[in-house]
């Protein structure tokens, strides 16, 4: 048996104390995160509790009764649903290989130019982008999708960027220096360790594009937008604020699924 | 004093013995002995600086040989020896392991074959230390099986029951702790050659001591090849059967055993880095069964020093004890057998012997040094 090369005290050395407090505080921190995260539904049902009670306590004349009706809200939830999906997961596709890219050495000279470039497409507003690209490709839901991913790239990119940046640069030479190629330490080394940051870079894109995805109505492309923008044209602020709460809930319930998908598929031992 | 008791049961094992495997066959990890590594005028320029890093150095290290490289920050150590497992690439020389040209080798399949140690341990914290230690076995296409074994093996040899810690966490576990596991991982494949950059640099002196006699006592089994790093010139001594004293640009000052160093160093560049007490040190690497004992003499009232213990420690209870002579024995207690004694002339007499000498004939030389620069 091998122990014999130990003395017994080693085992004074590993302070199990310290251990298992590290392990309880870890524990108690991921339920404390988990329990801040259940309040989030709870809040939002009671919010579209309370929207609806306020509904059926208004009197709607015809105009409104077109618009706020459960089959005209279950379509435009669910274009602005796929809307926001769609384009967030191209969104992904996109940011995370180039960021990958721009934090190679032989890439990191274009590096100012990528992330220049993401901002850019932020600072434009984002209606005159939607609009610009109408012009330009027609109005409809693919032009819509293509408006949210210029506008939604910056975060993943710039958060991939400094997600990758920010690996300990010790961990990628000893990976190097055991023997692991390029590729492997990206795959099992750098983005692994990167995926918190990248996450919550998806997070913010998400939010972001379910709340900008209210301007595709404009374009035609469908969405919560619709009911907000008709309760202004024809002056009904029942609808405005209906339909506006309704994209609120559905951005803050983004958020909130990103919260879980961070919680969840953050590496263990971080 | 459990801490004595591991370092009797260590400094037990003769030095010289190479089949120290009576304490604990079982530990042995699979032997591939050591390789000779060579350096031949080796050269290392970072682009964009004047004086290159590393200035023309050639080192040849024995097979199953400690150097240690010492030398002030910045000197060029680390990147002499990222040199070997070529995570630096030299600007020009050779460098040969076993005799192969390791620049003509595939980089990431040479590197799979020297172990690697640094400070900051690079343990994969999102990876269990199983997997951490698994890791270069499974990228040389072991078997799940094969790996998970051996896993095991190395947990138990470097102290960490594989039940309890295997499934851990990087974070779940200390320094100390942590240190094991790197050098484990680097154990892992059982490479011929190691490389170790201040590999115990980030632990408290207590748990550094543990870990170099733990090593000690694992490389006296596995004779590895190991190159080590450190800008502690104690730790020098104590690892290294032979150290090389570099200066700027990685300049061998002198390459030869800590004995040999200390007795005579080369010049006022190495005695600065020895500093004061440098005969204290000597008197510290000569065992004191080495030495020639005296009779055990009639006065019943002297203190008793165990064998396995140093001339400093025995000057350093003659001075506790106000005498001039301890006995010498087989261990504190006063129980077990008496050897002899031991007077403070002969303290006297082992250094200025071992000054007059030849370095090479000083019996507690571990390699002949006439083999370096
Ligand atoms: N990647 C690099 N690019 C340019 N110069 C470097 C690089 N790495 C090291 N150097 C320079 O080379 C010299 C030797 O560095 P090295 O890291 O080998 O020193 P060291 O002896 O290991 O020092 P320390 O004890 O502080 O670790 C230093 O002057 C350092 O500035
Ligand atoms: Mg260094």
């Amino acid at each position: 048996m091998a122990p014999a090369l130990v003395a017994l005290d080693d085992v004074a050395l590993d302070d199990p104390a310290v251990d298992t407090q590290q392990l309880a505080t870890r524990g108690s921190g991921f339920w404390r995160r988990l329990m801040g995260l259940s309040v989030r539904p709870i809040l939002l049902a009671a919010v579209l509790g309370m929207l609806y009670l306020w509904v059926q306590a208004q009197t709607l004349d015809s105009i409104e009764r077109r618009v706020l009706n459960p089959h005209r809200i279950r379509i435009d939830l669910w274009d602005h649903v796929q809307l926001s999906l769609i384009a967030t997961a191209l969104t992904i596709v996109i940011a995370v290989p180039v960021g990958i890219l721009l934090t190679r050495p032989f890439a990191r000279w274009i590096k100012p130019i990528g992330l220049g470039l993401g901002n850019f497409g932020q600072a434009i507003p984002s209606i005159g982008l939607i609009v610009l690209l109408a012009l330009w490709l027609g109005i409809g839901f693919w032009t819509a999708v293509i408006g949210l991913v210029v506008y939604a790239t910056l975060p993943i990119l710039r958060n991939t960027i400094v997600g990758l940046d920010g690996v300990d640069p010790a961990l990628k030479e000893a990976a190097r220096g055991m023997g692991m190629s390029r590729l492997a330490v990206l795959g099992r080394v750098e983005l692994p360790l990167a995926v918190p940051v990248i996450l919550a870079g998806v997070r913010t894109a998400l939010v972001l594009t379910v709340a900008t995805a209210t301007l595709a109505t404009f374009i035609d492309a469908g969405g919560l937008g619709g009911g907000l923008v008709a309760g202004i044209k024809l002056n009904r602020p029942a609808l405005s604020l209906t339909f506006g709460v309704l994209a609120a809930v559905l951005a803050l319930f983004a958020d909130w699924v990103g919260g879980i998908a961070e919680e969840v598929l953050r590496p263990r031992g971080l | 004093m459990p801490d004595t008791a591991l370092d009797s049961r260590i400094s037990s094992e003769p030095t010289t013995s190479d089949s120290a495997t009576s304490l604990a066959p079982a530990a042995v990890p699979a032997g591939t002995g050591g390789a000779t590594i060579q350096l031949l005028d080796v050269t290392k320029s970072y682009p964009g600086q004047v004086a290159p890093a590393v200035d023309h150095i050639t080192l040849e290290i024995a097979a199953g040989e400690i150097v240690v490289l010492v030398g002030p920050s910045g000197c060029g150590k680390t990147t002499t020896m990222k040199m070997i497992n070529r995570l630096i690439e030299p600007t020009s020389g050779q460098i040969l392991i076993g005799g192969t040209d390791v620049l003509k080798l595939d980089a990431d399949e040479h590197r799979r074959n020297v172990g690697y140690v640094i400070q900051q341990t690079g343990l994969f914290p999102h990876m269990r230390i199983a997997e951490n230690i698994g890791l270069v076995p499974r990228m040389l296409g072991w078997s799940k099986r094969r790996t998970a074994d051996r896993v095991e093996e190395l947990l138990e040899v470097v102290g960490l029951p594989p039940g309890e810690y295997a499934r851990r966490y990087p974070r779940e576990l200390s320094g100390g702790q942590q240190q094991r596991v790197g050098v484990a991982r680097a154990l892992a494949a059982d490479p011929p050659v190691m490389l170790m950059d201040e590999p115990f640099g980030a632990t408290d002196p207590i748990t550094r001591d543990r870990l170099q006699n733990e090593f000690l006592r694992l490389q006296r089994e596995m004779g590895k090849t190991i190159v080590f790093v450190t800008h502690d010139f104690d730790e020098a001594l104590k690892m290294g059967d032979r150290i090389a004293v570099l200066g700027p640009q990685s300049v061998i000052a002198q390459f030869d055993t800590p004995e040999a160093i200390l007795a005579a160093p080369a010049n006022d560049y190495v005695s600065s880095f020895i500093g004061s007490g440098g005969q204290l040190k000597r008197l510290g690497l000569m065992p004191l069964r080495d030495a020639d004992l005296r009779p055990v003499p009639a006065r019943k009232d002297l203190s008793q020093i165990t064998i396995d213990a140093s001339l400093h420690d025995a000057l350093d209870l003659m001075l506790e004890s106000g005498q001039d002579k301890v006995l010498v024995a087989a261990d504190e207690s006063g129980e077990g057998e008496v050897f002899g004694s031991i007077r403070l002339d002969d303290l006297m007499a082992a250094i200025a012997d071992d000054s007059a000498d030849d370095p090479s004939d000083d019996p507690t030389a571990k390699l002949d040094p006439s083999a370096g620069s």
